[in-house]
């Protein structure tokens, strides 16, 4: 429906539901509106937009009048500008003198104040306040703040739901601050950048004033599994200069957080490789790319089949991912291909495959908005997947949906949460069969749903039988009651679904399939599941770990999770010039480590990815890749991997090429080239062709045409085709409507926002599936490693942190690891907040800063992953695998932890003695 | 800031949670916490926050925009001096002067040994009998510089 109005006489079309501001804006009339953000509600606060309606008393604020068919408006009367050039030259006296100082213009204002020519006030400034630098990334300077509220607004309710600053004081002490008026850094602050991106006078504003700009390309953010755009601006040296939010996304509908935001500079980081490396006399030597390639080329031939692995990124585009498939399984005849989602969410996709027959996100981050309750089970959304927890959040706030949290750290999110559990680390499915004996002692199951859409209910209903409350009080220390009233909250929320949302607590644990069993069962028993505010939703920390899957680089389908069977390998060697394929399932990433050690894969091909930080049990990992005859790395730094490498080879980053990321909610989106390569690198997908072509010629395979790609959108055209799910998806689509949720079969499909409304990829039927609670971890606190160690990540670091340790902002913002110790521990082993410890597992040890927290109970410790001053967590982590999905227990490892003083341990951590 | 002691925490509680009125609000819990402690603590806001079902930064921002709120520990004493305009009349402008020389201070604020809390006052609403101040909530009028002083000094005496 839309409206027509007249704007100074005009005939305006507009939509219905449009303020008067919005119409002003479709006229293309100039109207000052300094307190109203595009994204955001309109405030009303700065009286510039104001306007005169036809019959309507006054001169209203257009921002918060709603239009309505017939209005005539007017926007520059004489009374009007008279009006409206006073409120603009009393705004212009709160920046003060400053009008004329240095380059930073007031934005926005000064436009207004030109536009009006105003060139000063004649009022006196106001009295003005310290500025708050204490961000590394950007400052708060009241002496151009207008006292808009577009920052306020931006942190809280309506955007990010943050909290960290608002308004304080009255009247001439108006200001913006932080609660009890501490510094930005001592507050709340996730650095996000929001308040930056709204701040129309640019008194909120980065550190160094960025050069000229002289494009800006929109496309999709590189860290986590949200996937939310970015435009990227660039200046003239074809530097990214600047990243800002895209408000027309539809995945973060105009949000960041300060990784997006502000963790750009890695892309032009002069540790970049920048040219092919090969090892000549022990030494990794620059070369030409030709005799890389060849060298590569003729080492590679040695291994094809069982013996050569390869290993995928998560990180790269679909289209690299497909190609390095198509080259692992084509040409090097070999299924040992895998990719990094083995060490988090493979748990989550095999329990998935099982249940469902597919190993996707159900739901859409608007079901999240729309859903009556939120289950977040082992995941710390706010910092690994923070545009997602704010949209949770917004969920709570604004639509009074329950949150019930499942942690055993006390994580942000339970500031918002209507239920806390805290079980033991390691007894999940006990809570999580507890809670499904609630709902079907109480009568809350979905009857209809569990009768006519599942089956295996009958002998999952005896498994659960024996989880009594009292019994799962005993096992996981969660009180009876909050696991009753958790499960009558879940099945039947106040409104709408509910939705599940779990994280790497979840799966990275030996019990980690039964864990995701026991959620996926949740969801059947209450029928919480193909349905509008409902759905499973294991969140994925890599931007395209999704799409990695989907475009095949596991070891056991093809791509669109085609199962090896006759029937594809058929259809897929047809596809490809009629060329036998490998028939055995290949092995895994922790077990090709294995088989590394016991000399059956002698050659590993590794794309982006650094097991050598990522792997657990560290020590094992680097003998085991030490013992290859030949590994190939090409990545954009020269990490642990890469430098034990017969070869290297440079990529690109995701702002240096095309390509497709799809991410958590299966929604597929453009990833756009902003710069040229940097140096002499390549994209993934122009290097593993170029391999590809030269390995065929050799062998006189005549495959060469099948690596011939001269654009990124013919490698999705291949894709697309031979995979149903993603079949009516292209490039000229993508670019016309944004990004497309799979399944789209069709070219007419508009995607799908959740799955399962009728039918299951497995069948008609989903499937309980059954476990006992087995021993909580494979390793116990002893009297020797007293502390249990959770690892996990932080905000300002992404994974192992190779990408993030050369983003200067971040760094800034987090330069140390810290090691969170509840003061009881602290003080039963004599240690300070902020002194350097040691900690130790059976298999390593790491040093950290120990910091005080509460937010793990005692006799927990936590740890980011990342590697920072050379110290890991994984050096200590224990490899002790899920049966099922064989993913390591990253989640438990027992440690001691040790003071140092000058390097050297001073006490002991079992019996508290002090040597010195 | 240092953390408040569990007894203050319990005070705090107990001040928010009986308060005897009718209608409960931000604002009133806000007082009544500063009636109990003679100033509002972090911890006390968070307390309010919750039970007020709000955040703690629509609770700052309540307090915050009253300037008699207070989030540090006043000294043990309170002296209010008004500079309202009978006051002012009768001279209150040269108390002030020496007020402030004897406790070292430039203008509102605690003297170095936290024993004093100064701050001026609009009205004090007893203008018959300016130049007046208040001392820990009772008038002391027809003040003179010395006998200003001198009831300061007094107070230090006491302790």
């Amino acid at each position: 429906m839309s409206i027509t109005l007249s704007i100074n006489a005009n005939q305006i079309d507009a939509p219905e539901g449009s303020s008067v501001l919005d119409v002003v804006n479709i006229s293309g009339t100039y109207i000052s509106q300094l307190c109203k953000d595009p994204d955001m509600k309109a405030i009303g606060a700065c009286r510039t937009c104001l306007v005169q309606i036809e019959g309507v008393r006054g001169y209203p604020a257009s921002c918060s009048t709603p239009a309505s068919d017939g209005m005539k408006i007017w926007t520059d009367t004489p009374e009007l500008d008279s009006i409206r050039r006073g409120v603009v030259e009393l705004t212009l006296s709160m920046v003060g003198e400053n009008v004329q100082d240095g380059p930073s213009d007031f934005q926005e204002l000064s436009v207004a104040a030109n536009h009006y020519n105003i060139d000063k006030s004649r009022w006196e400034p106001r009295e003005r306040e310290t500025v708050d630098d204490s961000n590394p990334v950007f400052n708060i300077a009241m002496d151009s703040c207008i006292l808009c509220g577009r920052c306020a607004q931006a942190c809280q309710d309506g955007h990010q739901f943050i909290g960290a600053i608002d308004f304080l004081g009255a009247g001439q002490s108006s200001r913006i601050g932080t609660f009890m008026d501490k510094p930005l850094l001592e507050s709340v602050c996730t650095t996000c950048g929001s308040c930056l991106a709204s701040c129309p006078t640019g008194a909120i504003d980065v550190k160094f004033a960025p050069a000229q700009e002289i494009k800006t390309v929109t496309t999709t953010c590189p860290y986590c599994g949200v996937g939310c755009g970015i435009k990227a601006k660039v200046d003239a040296k074809d530097q990214i200069i600047e990243i800002e939010d895209d408000p027309d996304n539809l995945s973060s509908v105009g949000m960041l957080c300060v990784k997006g935001r502000f963790g750009f500079s890695f892309v032009n980081h002069e540790d970049r490789i920048k040219s092919p490396l090969i090892r000549k006399d022990g030494e990794l030597t620059p070369v030409s790319w030709e005799e890389a390639m060849e060298y590569v080329a003729d080492n590679l031939i040695k291994y094809r089949g069982d013996a050569f692995g390869t290993l995928a990124s998560a990180k790269a585009t679909n289209e690299d991912g497909y190609i390095q498939q198509k080259f692992a399984r084509l040409i090097m005849q070999s299924n040992h291909i895998d990719h990094c989602t083995r060490l988090c969410h493979s748990p989550s996709v095999e329990a998935m495959l099982t249940a469902l027959g597919s190993g996707a996100t159900s739901n859409s981050y608007v079901d999240y908005e729309e859903a009556g309750c939120l289950v977040v089970v082992g995941s710390d959304a706010t910092s690994n997947h923070p545009v997602a927890a704010s949209r949770m959040r917004r969920a709570v706030v604004e639509r009074g949906a329950k949150l019930i949290v499942i942690n055993p750290r006390r994580i942000d999110m339970c500031d918002y949460a209507d239920i806390w559990l805290r079980p033991r680390p390691g007894t999940d499915v006990a809570l999580l069969n507890a809670m499904a004996k609630v709902i079907l002692d109480e009568g809350l199951a979905d009857t209809s749903f569990v009768d006519d859409r599942t089956e295996g209910f009958d002998e999952w209903r005896e498994v659960v039988e024996k989880y009594t409350l009292e019994y799962a009080e005993g096992i996981t220390g969660v009180r009876a009651n909050d696991i009753a009233n958790a499960a009558r909250m879940y099945a039947q929320p106040p409104f709408s679904g509910s939705c599940l949302i779990w994280g790497m607590g979840v799966t990275q644990h030996t019990m980690g399939t039964a864990n995701a069993h026991g959620l996926l069962n949740l969801a059947f028993v209450s029928g919480q599941l193909g349905k509008p505010g409902s759905g499973i939703s294991p969140l994925r920390g890599q931007n395209n770990v999704q799409g990695c899957g989907d475009a095949g680089c596991v070891p056991n389908s093809f791509p669109g999770y085609q199962v090896l069977s006759d029937d594809t390998i058929s259809k897929f060697e047809n596809a490809w010039s009629n060329q036998p394929l490998p028939r055995e399932h290949g092995l895994v990433i922790t077990d090709m480590v294995t088989a590394m050690d016991d000399g059956r894969i002698k050659s590993m091909y590794v794309v982006g990815e650094n097991p050598l930080l990522s792997e657990p049990d560290l020590t094992h990992a680097e003998a085991a890749f030490k013992k290859l005859d030949f590994l190939v790395v090409q990545d954009i730094f020269l990490h642990e991997t890469a430098q034990i490498a017969d070869v290297v080879l440079p990529a690109t980053t995701f702002a240096e090429k095309d390509g497709t990321f799809t991410n958590s909610e299966r929604r597929v989106q453009r990833v756009r080239k902003v710069i040229e390569p940097v140096g002499d690198s390549r994209p993934d997908w122009g290097i593993i062709g170029e391999l590809g072509r030269r390995i065929s010629d050799k062998l006189g395979l005549e495959l060469k045409h099948e690596f011939d790609y001269s654009h990124p959108s013919e490698i999705f055209d291949e894709l697309s085709g031979l995979t149903p799910i993603m079949g009516g998806i292209t490039y000229d689509r993508l670019e016309q409507e944004g990004g497309i949720q799979w399944p789209c079969p069709t070219s007419d499909h508009p995607g799908t926002r959740y799955l399962y409304e009728s039918d299951f990829p497995r069948g008609p039927k989903a499937k309980f599936v059954a476990f006992d609670q087995g021993p909580a971890a494979d390793e116990v606190p002893t009297e020797r490693f007293p502390l249990i160690l959770n690892t996990g990540r932080i905000l300002y670091h992404w994974h192992g942190g190779t990408i993030t340790r050369r983003a200067s902002n971040l760094m800034a913002r987090s330069p140390e690891l810290e090691l969170a110790i509840n003061a009881e521990d602290a003080q039963k082993y004599g240690i300070d907040d902020g002194d350097w410890v040691r900690v130790r597992s059976r298999r390593g040890d790491m040093e950290a800063r120990a910091l005080f927290s509460d937010k793990q109970a005692p006799g927990e410790l936590f740890v980011p992953f990342a590697k920072l001053q050379e110290h890991a967590a994984n050096y200590l982590t224990n490899p002790a695998l899920d049966p099922t999905s064989r993913i390591p227990e990253y989640k438990v490892c027992a440690v001691r932890v040790d003071k140092l003083v000058n390097g050297e341990v001073v006490s002991d951590g079992r019996r508290r003695r002090v040597r010195v | 800031m240092p953390p408040i002691s569990d007894q203050d925490r319990e005070r705090v509680h107990k001040a928010i949670n009986n308060q005897k009125r009718p209608t409960v609000t931000v604002l009133s819990s806000l007082l009544a916490v500063q009636d109990e402690l003679r100033y509002i603590p972090d911890e006390a806001i968070e307390q309010v926050a919750t039970l007020m079902d709000t955040t703690i930064n629509d609770v700052f921002g309540v307090a915050s925009f009253y300037p008699n709120f207070r989030f540090t520990p006043p000294g043990n004493h309170t002296v209010e001096l008004c500079w309202g305009p009978t006051c002012h009349l009768e001279g209150s402008s040269y108390i002030i002067e020496k007020v402030l020389d004897e406790l070292g201070l430039e203008g509102q604020g605690e003297t170095e040994d936290n024993e004093i809390s100064f701050k001026f006052n609009t009205c004090l609403g007893a203008c018959s009998r300016a130049p007046l101040m208040s001392i820990d909530h009772h008038m002391i009028g027809n003040l003179t510089p010395e006998s200003a002083v001198e009831r300061i000094r007094s107070l230090r005496h006491q302790d």
